[in-house]
């Protein structure tokens, strides 16, 4: 089928590296990428600060798998 | 359209001409000539710093440190039988670094004193038999860290290229006289090893730490000789593999050789929980020039080999005879030669089908015989199929070849009493799909929609080239990140879809990019000279009417008046992180807008094939009972068919689009 438009929203598993609190961006190891991190993700503003540890799980929403900066992270746990 | 001999033309007009689909098999993996090691000695010794090299005799000379100031030198001149575990004392207390080379019947051994600073040599004219006395070569700012040796001519000239601390540099020997060494400007946080092999210029290949980011990364770099690059000067460095500071991952013992592309061997080592040592290979593809841009190698493949060092490559380039990787405990060898069979005689039927991003198939084999009960070499999977559609002319058979096809699957089907084995084609774009991201690769502001397309081909193996791409494709430059694990057909996509300009595989496993325009040329008429057996005339809206990109505090938009009057036509949105203007942001729903009506269905035509019909081309037909004038449309796809049994058949069916 021919491309249409913006291809939708994808949904993926990271591991949180580096937390600026500061900024509320995120370094984010997307699993699946063993060498290289998103690097400042916006992180959704109703995480609280003292959530985002290092080493926990993160869920990011991509809205362009090619464009990092079009991307937030919505969830922690773990 | 390729072109076609007139002979040719003037066959596949006539409807009685004997068709022939001339199909050949040859050990070729994308472009590259398929190299099946052989284990010839897994012998345990000490694993340090090590080399190798074959000069014109075809025996193997191997040179290897163990780490403690002793050197170790082997010749084998009969690499099939051994032995492997003897070794002359090459030297002791000197460094632990080592290398070597050869051409014609030179072999040059570079290693360095024992304070690491000063850079010996001895060196062989008669294959590595005799070596001369130690000789210094040159000295080196600091200490040593890693050396590569590459012969440049039978005479001697050659360049010794080293790694100390955090410098890369290179010295040259002319005319028998070694030269003061060149020091890279570059910048490194720190540096672990080097390659040097040499093509037309001095070609380099550098592990280490990036300055600044600290990211452990794998780079291409040149001292120039006066080809791609200015003679004793140096080259930019490429990044062709990187990894985060943090990532517990870093890369060293780079080994390269240029036998029919450049060939490379690597170690990543993984210090995270679970990761592991391991040599990985990669290479550029043979059509692509030198210097090889950034994220330009094929996306590297494991070996089963987990020493420290790593694998260093040796062949005799002069001789397509085998190809060696060594390291102190084991020796690998592949031969080089190609191997091809011709199938022709033995094809009953055919069916490739072409389309926008995609390409299938069959090939049936009468295996009546059993004449490819195995199958034999080099039917494999992987491999490369040869594929061209002619008829007998008056000049003998005559074919045009089509894009490059390589084997998906074998599948032998016994039925009636009859034997055939059928080999499952695939195309360019199937590569694309299976070759997937290791690490996320972030293009520079500098790069063009058609330099990131170049970059995803290339580490599939494939080459793209232009056939007339379009202005936006060769001058806008999107902010464009791929992430890991996304495949390259995924990131061809996201980036075609911001631009009009469509891609077809072509030969030599090589893509070809053009922007289809309404104003182009038609390429071939059918219906007056050339029979049209079926025509299936089709008009419909065209699948966007607005599209609409959103970038970054800007919108652009563009409009088909005409079909969004229609009730029902659909719009498009794009979000568009590149364009920052108005005018950029209407530039790209443009294109898109254009993109999409090329989508439009148009219908098909079924002829007798058109040997030369290639993706995109404008053809013409004519037919009274349609229209009083000719009709004009684009390829959209092709399938080709062609069966001995239980009817002949030999036709194409043309899909049709939007011009």
């Amino acid at each position: 089928m021919p491309d249409t438009s913006t291809p939708p929203a994808t949904m993926r598993h990271g591991i949180l590296k580096v937390w600026y609190s500061g900024t509320y961006l995120a370094d984010v190891q997307l699993v699946g990428s063993l060498t290289t991190w998103l690097k400042s993700i916006p992180v959704a503003r109703d995480i609280a600060s003292a959530e985002m540890t290092a080493g926990r799980s993160v869920l990011v929403a991509m809205l362009d798998d090619t464009n990092p900066a079009d991307a937030a992270v919505i969830a922690v746990w773990v | 359209m390729r072109t076609l001999p007139a002979a040719l033309t003037t066959a596949q007009q006539s409807a009685t001409n004997e068709p022939r689909v001339a199909v050949t098999a040859d050990n070729t993996i994308a472009a590259l000539r398929r190299l099946d090691f052989v284990q010839l000695d897994a012998t345990a010794q000490t694993i340090a710093k090590h080399d190798a090299c074959v000069p014109a005799d075809g025996s193997l000379t191997r040179v290897r440190s163990d780490g403690a100031g002793n050197l170790f030198q082997q010749r084998v001149t009969t690499p099939a039988a051994g032995p492997w575990g003897t070794w002359n004392a090459f030297g002791t207390g000197k460094g632990n670094v080592v290398a070597c080379a050869a051409i014609g019947t030179r072999v040059i051994v570079i290693y360095t004193d024992a304070a690491g600073t000063g850079v010996k040599f001895r060196e062989s004219t008669d294959y590595g038999v005799n070596f001369t006395a130690e000789a210094a070569a040159f000295t080196a700012g600091a200490a040593v860290v890693d050396l590569s040796v590459a012969y440049k001519a039978a005479g001697g000239d050659c360049a010794v290229a080293y790694v100390t601390a955090a410098a890369l540099a290179i010295c040259k020997r002319a005319a028998g006289t070694w030269g003061a060494p060149a020091v890279s400007a570059a910048t490194f946080n720190s540096l672990n090893g080097v390659a040097v092999c040499y093509s037309t210029d001095y070609n380099l290949f550098v592990t280490g730490v990036e300055v600044t980011t600290l990211r452990r990364t794998f780079w291409t770099n040149t001292y120039g000789d006066g080809a791609a690059v200015a003679l004793n000067t140096w080259g930019n460095l490429y990044t062709q593999q990187q990894a985060e500071s943090d990532s517990s991952v870093s890369y060293n013992a780079p080994f390269a050789a240029y036998i029919d592309t450049f060939r490379v061997t690597f170690v990543e080592a993984d210090a995270f929980t679970g990761g592991a040592t391991r040599t990985y290979r990669t290479n550029l593809h043979p059509l692509a020039p030198w210097p090889a841009l950034a994220n330009t190698y094929t996306s590297p493949v494991p070996v089963n080999y987990t020493g420290a060092e790593g694998l260093a490559l040796a062949a005799n380039a002069a001789d397509a005879d085998y190809m060696y990787e060594t390291a102190p405990d084991r020796v690998y060898r592949a031969a080089q030669s190609p191997v091809t069979a011709t199938l022709t005689a033995d094809v009953i039927a055919a069916e490739i089908r072409e389309r926008d991003r995609a390409t299938s198939g069959y090939i049936e084999l009468d295996n009546s015989a059993g004449q490819y009960a195995g199958p034999p070499s080099p039917i494999t999977i992987g491999n490369r199929l040869d594929v061209r559609w002619g008829y007998y002319t008056t000049s003998g058979y005559l074919t045009s070849k089509m894009a490059d096809l390589w084997i998906a699957a074998l599948e032998y089907r016994r039925t009636g009493g009859k034997s055939v084995l059928r080999l499952h084609v695939e195309g360019g774009w199937e590569l694309l799909r299976r070759n997937r991201q290791r690490m996320q690769i972030t293009h520079s502001a500098t790069d063009s929609y058609y330099s990131v397309l170049l970059r995803i081909t290339s580490r599939a193996g494939l080459w793209l080239t232009s056939g007339g791409v379009s202005t936006r494709a060769d001058t806008v430059t999107p902010k464009f990140t791929i992430p890991a694990q996304m495949s390259g057909y995924e990131a061809a996509q996201q980036a075609l879809s911001f631009l009009a300009d469509r891609i077809r595989p072509a030969t030599i496993a090589s893509m070809k990019m053009l922007e289809p325009l309404t104003s182009d040329a038609t390429t071939y008429t059918f219906g007056v000279a050339h029979p049209l057996r079926t025509v299936q005339l089709r008009s419909e809206q065209p699948r966007a009417a607005e599209t609409h990109a959103f970038g970054v505090a800007a919108f652009g938009e563009a409009i088909d008046y005409a079909t969004a009057a229609v009730a029902g036509a659909p719009r498009d949105y794009m979000r568009d992180a590149s364009s920052s203007t108005g005018a950029t942001a209407t530039a790209t729903a443009t294109a898109h807008l254009r993109r999409r009506a090329l989508d439009a269905d148009a219908g098909l035509i079924i002829v007798p094939p058109n040997c030369g019909q290639e993706l995109y081309d404008a053809v013409e037909f004519s037919d009274g009972y349609i229209s009083g004038s000719a009709i004009k449309r684009r390829v959209s796809g092709i399938d080709w068919r062609y069966a001995r049994r239980p009817v002949a058949v030999f036709e194409q069916t043309l899909y049709l689009g939007a011009m």
